[in-house]
Parts: structure tokens; C-alpha cells; sequence
């Protein structure tokens, strides 16, 4: 040791030095894609459920027509078709261990914010992998069930010629044709989108949607035409998801979020989160992933 | 340092990585996750390369000149770690300069000079699993 401090060092004995006990750039990322499930709970490991053929039964090769049956005559036969899908539980999981001086004599809460954080995580895995089979991939997985709805002519909706309501009110017509109600469905689009569909209605004399006071908690924009826009961080810019809610698939929920701890006593803290669940896609019809909404 | 070593699963009976105290020099800083050589007697320090004997991973920092003279490294544990060169999966491994990774020469390198092996093959500069066990 020596006696190095002086007017004119660097020194907090000398600069006063003043932590802030609240951490900062604790912006949550919140996650939207649950609210598109039905969520059930279960106590099964693999669940399972059976697709109907959606294809209205017609009369069979020989005997076309299921209608003006001669009297007297045998009825022309047909089969109801089914496919089963079976599904498996998926754990998501995070934790931490922390030394137990860094709990007691740190300047901020970080077992707190350790807890928030893996929280967060672990809702937002379990929301990617609903966005993943919602979209089936982005239509890139295998046995596609979803329907699509690709913008053609480079008409994407950051551009004049982007046509916005048409190309949602579209896709929510293959939803439609499908026999399914569509007066309340659910868009979510990129942040980029929100963009684009705000000045697109600003641009076109429209008035602006209604700014939903939800929007904290569940992301909502607006709604346009009976369609409930949804801005989410997870969608990618190029694309738009329109779905049935609650109705499209269901979330077959094994062991709801939950965090715990485990104590070492005076040696460390381990933090524990958990979520199991896993998503049913029940009426893939009832979605239609809207592609090309801007250039990719 | 660059390079640090990051958790990915700690085991030992605790699930805390087994950590360990070793000795260091009060002037040493370490950053945490930083690769720890073996000096006599059971002493932590920085002079890393493929033939010395390591303690573990710092799970700790330790900050120069601050009269602390021990620091807990995590002795078992999977780890992100970068390859200084290709490594197949499953080789031993043992440290190289700068908190990399090297395929260990088991001919000359046993015991602590074996720092674990590789989960997973590796090209120059990947970063990799790797299960350090020691």
C-alpha cells in the first residue's frame, strides 16, 4: 500500500461514485403466439387426435352423382376419411446457479432479474415453437396442411403498389372457403409490417384503426374488417400469418410456466424454470400464412 | 483473454461444475471462464499452452491486486469453447494459448494435462461443446 490518492486521482474516494440499484434496459420482450391456441391442459405424454377430410363426399367413380336416384335403385356408397396426428410433449427448460455473496452483497437484485430473464427465455421458446407449427415451418415442413397466400408482382406492402386489405381479406377468404367463420380472426405481422399497414390506410385517406388499449399486453395494433392485427418480433418481415383463433390448433399444456429454487445453503442458489407443452394443429385450414409481404 | 469458456451444463454432485479453490498470485487478473493452468502447489494461473497440466475453468473473475489470493474454477461441466484447429468428435482435448482448445497428444499428455473431450467435430476457430472433466 501507499499513500497514491491525492487531488487530481482517479479514485471513488474521491469521485463519489452512485450505483443505481435499478437495472436498466429491462425492456421484456413479450410473447403472442399462445393467444392463437385453444390452451387444454393434459396429463399424457403423447396426445393424439384425429383430422378430419375436409373434401365434401361426392358420389364414386361409376356413380357420380349422389343426387336423382333412379327409384328402386341401390344408393351409391361413399367413406368418411380421417388422418391421425399424434404429438409429444416438449419440456423447455432453463436455470442458473448463482453463488450465494452474489444474492447477498451485489449492488443489484440479481436473483430477481436472473428470474425474469430465464423466464423469459423459456416463454419465448415455447412461443417460437407455436409460431413453428403454426406456420408448419414457414410452409417448409413436411405433410403441409396449412393453407398460403403468396403476394405476386412484387406488390409488397411497403411499396404503392401493395394492396393490403386485399391481400388479407383474400387470404381470409381461403379460410372462408374452408367453412370457417371468419369474423374474428387474428393477423400478426412483423414490426416492419405494422409500418407498412399504418401508412398504407394513413395513404389512402383511411381512418387510423382503433390503437387497442391491449396493445401492452397482447400486441395488438388495431382491427381492420373484422381481422384483429397482432405485431409481433417473431414474425419475419417478408410474411403474414392469419389464423382462427383458438380454433386453428390447441396447446396441450403438461406442466404450465413455473420457476423454483434450490439452495445450497451459503454456497449458491440454483434457479429453476420450466414449461412442457406442446401444439396440436387441429385445423390447419383455419390458417393461411400470407408470403411476400415485403421483399425477403 | 479472449476466447472465455461459457456453461452450458455444470455437473458434479452439486450440478455447480465441482468448483474447486485454487491458489493465484494476488497481481493475476482473470476473467471469468478463462482457462486455468495447474502450477505446484494447487495454484491457478494464466501460462497456458498444450503440454501444462490445468486446474479448470475461472468461475469467477479475479481482479488484480485486490489481496485475494484464491479463485474457484470449475473443474467438470459441458462448455462452448473455441478450437484453435480441426478436433473430431470425441477427442481428448487439452487447452492452447489464448482459451482455445487442441486434440491432446495422448502420448505424451495424461491427467490433469487432459482437459476433457470434444462432443462435437470441429473446424479451425468453431466454436464447440466440449465435456472438461477433471
Amino acid at each position: 500500500m501507499s499513500y497514491d490518492i491525492q487531488t487530481g486521482t482517479i479514485n471513488r474516494g474521491i469521485r463519489k461514485e452512485v450505483v443505481d440499484a435499478l437495472v436498466k434496459q429491462t425492456a421484456e420482450a413479450s410473447y403472442k403466439f399462445k393467444q392463437a391456441c385453444a390452451v387444454v391442459s393434459t396429463d399424457s405424454w403423447k396426445n393424439s387426435f384425429f383430422r378430419e377430410d375436409p373434401t365434401v363426399l361426392a358420389g364414386p367413380t361409376g356413380n357420380t352423382v349422389a343426387t336423382g336416384l333412379p327409384r328402386g335403385a341401390n344408393f351409391p356408397q361413399q367413406t368418411v376419411k380421417w388422418e391421425e396426428v399424434s404429438v409429444r410433449i416438449i419440456k423447455y427448460g432453463l436455470e442458473d446457479n448463482i453463488p450465494w455473496e452474489d444474492i447477498i452483497s451485489g449492488d443489484i437484485n440479481v436473483q430477481a432479474r436472473t428470474v425474469i430473464k430465464l423466464t423469459e427465455a423459456v416463454t419465448k421458446a415455447v412461443d417460437d415453437n407455436i409460431w413453428d407449427a403454426l406456420t408448419q415451418t414457414l410452409g417448409t415442413g413436411t405433410n403441409i396442411r396449412i393453407q398460403s397466400y403468396a403476394i405476386t408482382n412484387q406488390a409488397y406492402w411497403n411499396v404503392s403498389s401493395g394492396a393490403i386489405i386485399k391481400d388479407v381479406m383474400t387470404a381470409a377468404s381461403y379460410i372462408s372457403k374452408k367453412n370457417y367463420d371468419i369474423s374474428d380472426l387474428l393477423c400478426f405481422v412483423s414490426p416492419e409490417n405494422k409500418v407498412d399497414i399504418l401508412s398504407y390506410l394513413a395513404d389512402k385517406g383511411a381512418q387510423f384503426p382503433q390503437i387497442a388499449g391491449d396493445v401492452v399486453r397482447t400486441g395488438q395494433i388495431g382491427r381492420i374488417s373484422n381481422v384483429t392485427f397482432i405485431e409481433s418480433n417473431s414474425v419475419p418481415t417478408s410474411f403474414a400469418l392469419l389464423v382462427k383463433p383458438k380454433t386453428c390448433a390447441t396447446f396441450k399444456q403438461l406442466v404450465p410456466l413455473q420457476s423454483t429454487t434450490v439452495e445450497d445453503p451459503y454456497k449458491s442458489l440454483k434457479i429453476r424454470v420450466v414449461e412442457e407443452g406442446t401444439v396440436e394443429l387441429t385445423d390447419p385450414l383455419a390458417i393461411c400464412l400470407i408470403k411476400n409481404t415485403r421483399a425477403t | 483473454m479472449a476466447n472465455e469458456f461459457t456453461k452450458v451444463e455444470l455437473l458434479g454432485p452439486n450440478e455447480d461444475g465441482a468448483i474447486r479453490k485454487f491458489a493465484i498470485d494476488n497481481t493475476l487478473a482473470v476473467s471469468k471462464g478463462s482457462l486455468l493452468a495447474l502450477l505446484d502447489p494447487r495454484t491457478a494461473s494464466l501460462a497456458l499452452h498444450t503440454t501444462v497440466a490445468y486446474a479448470g475453468i475461472a468461475s469467477e473473475d479475479h481482479e488484480a491486486n485486490q489481496n485475494v489470493t484464491v479463485i474457484g474454477a470449475w473443474t467438470d461441466g459441458i462448455f462452448e469453447a473455441n478450437a484453435s484447429d480441426a478436433i473430431t468428435c470425441g477427442a481428448p482435448i487439452t487447452g492452447g494459448s489464448s482459451n482455445q482448445v487442441v486434440v491432446a497428444d495422448t502420448a505424451v499428455a495424461s491427467g490433469a494435462k487432459v482437459l476433457g473431450y470434444a462432443l462435437e467435430a470441429a473446424a479451425s476457430a468453431e466454436t464447440i461443446n466440449v465435456r472438461v472433466r477433471l
